[in-house]
């Protein structure tokens, strides 16, 4: 393969090249033409100018990235105000239960029931985080112990993400004839009963065959 | 001048009191019905359908492909009926009859496609399967559907 000349030189190779995104071969391609081409080099520092390695260029415009620190002091804000939410609407059936049996004794006893009711006041110390509120709970997500699977094809059991397959780790174990007892045996839709396999031997299946279409 | 204390006091001594007793739980049986597509055309057979696989083939050895197609697992109350899914719109109707045998046994009536009722009853934890006359797929696609079902638990001898 010849090396491409000046005029033919595809300029995204070029600029491939400045950004780090080219094969080993390539990059000896392009390294091989530019010791032929040095006029390209302009070209090059042009295209390195506006590439991902440039940091004073690209850095400023980033979106900054959380530190560890940072996820740990967000994930305490929300675990403060869920155990809050949580601590808030006890209260509040607790409160509701007491009113009730108190105002229930003295209505009686006292001319008119009194009470004030002071609402908790919940912490507005984590920044960037709205005030709490049980709307603000993380979305609860079931583990394979929260499910239970009631019927399920097999060509979706490998995709499962949660859950078990309906027969566990289950050995299929059948039945052998002196294990059954057949009640009643109906007839398919035509009249015709089943072929019953009930041979003595424990290599058959106490199986039914339904007739066989003629 | 007392009374009222004293019924207020009264209604909550009742409104406290010990809740009634709930009725007890109705006895859970649990059905497990599998869907089984079988071919004469291919021989793959499903880890867990190595031992049925041999025991049909007793009958039929042309029949060499085992596929597990749909396992459904329900939990049912003595006297209750379910329909199971088991391929395309295919169900075999389950009903756990209300009494059990004298060895503690449970009987089954199944209703599978194209048959009329079957009444048996199997050894506990033990699948008793059957062969439909219904098929899916045409030509070296065909397969046909095979039923196994199993009920546990069995009690003991009273």
């Amino acid at each position: 393969m010849t090396t491409p000349r000046p005029e033919n030189f595809p300029l995204e190779l070029l600029a491939a090249y400045a950004d780090g995104e080219l094969s080993t071969e390539d990059r000896s391609r392009v390294e091989c033409w530019l010791a032929e081409n040095h006029e390209a080099l302009e070209d090059l520092e042009t295209q390195e100018a506006f590439g991902p390695g440039n940091v004073d260029l690209w850095g400023p415009v980033s979106p900054p990235s959380p530190s560890a620190d940072d996820w740990i002091a967000t994930r305490e804000c929300i675990g403060r105000q869920m155990r809050l939410a949580n601590r808030v609407r006890w209260a509040g059936w607790a409160g509701t239960f007491g009113l009730l049996a108190t105002a229930a004794t003295l209505m009686f006893v006292l001319p008119a029931p009194q009470h004030n009711c002071v609402d908790p006041e919940l912490p507005r110390d984590c920044d960037g985080l709205p005030p709490g509120s049980i709307d603000d709970e993380p979305y609860p997500m079931a583990s394979s112990a929260d499910v239970r699977i009631i019927s399920l094809p097999e060509s979706a059991s490998g995709l499962l993400v949660v859950g078990e397959h309906p027969l566990r780790d289950s050995f299929l174990s059948f039945a052998k004839m002196s294990e059954v007892q057949f009640h009643n045996v109906g007839t398919d839709l035509a009249g015709r009963f089943p072929e019953v396999m009930n041979e003595a031997a424990d290599d058959v299946l106490p199986m039914l065959w339904a007739p066989r279409e003629p | 001048m007392y009374r009222f204390p004293l019924l207020s006091i009264a209604c909550l001594l009742v409104g406290l009191g010990p809740a009634p007793a709930e009725p007890p739980a109705k006895e859970q049986i649990e059905v497990q019905v599998l869907a089984i597509l079988v071919s004469e055309n291919h021989k793959n057979v499903h880890p867990k359908l190595g031992e049925f696989a041999k025991l049909v083939q007793v009958k039929e050895p042309r029949l060499t492909g085992f596929k597990l197609e749909q396992t459904t697992v329900k939990s049912l109350e003595l006297g209750q009926s379910e329909k199971m899914p088991l391929v395309g719109k295919e169900v075999v109707e389950v009903t756990v009859n209300k009494e059990r045998n004298e060895k503690g046994r449970i009987l089954l009536t199944i209703t599978p496609p194209g048959m009329n009722q079957i009444t048996y009853e199997c050894a506990c934890s033990k699948f008793f399967s059957m062969a439909t006359e219904h098929y899916v797929g045409k030509g070296k696609d065909r397969q046909q559907l095979f039923i196994a079902i199993m009920a546990s638990p069995c009690k003991g001898k009273k």
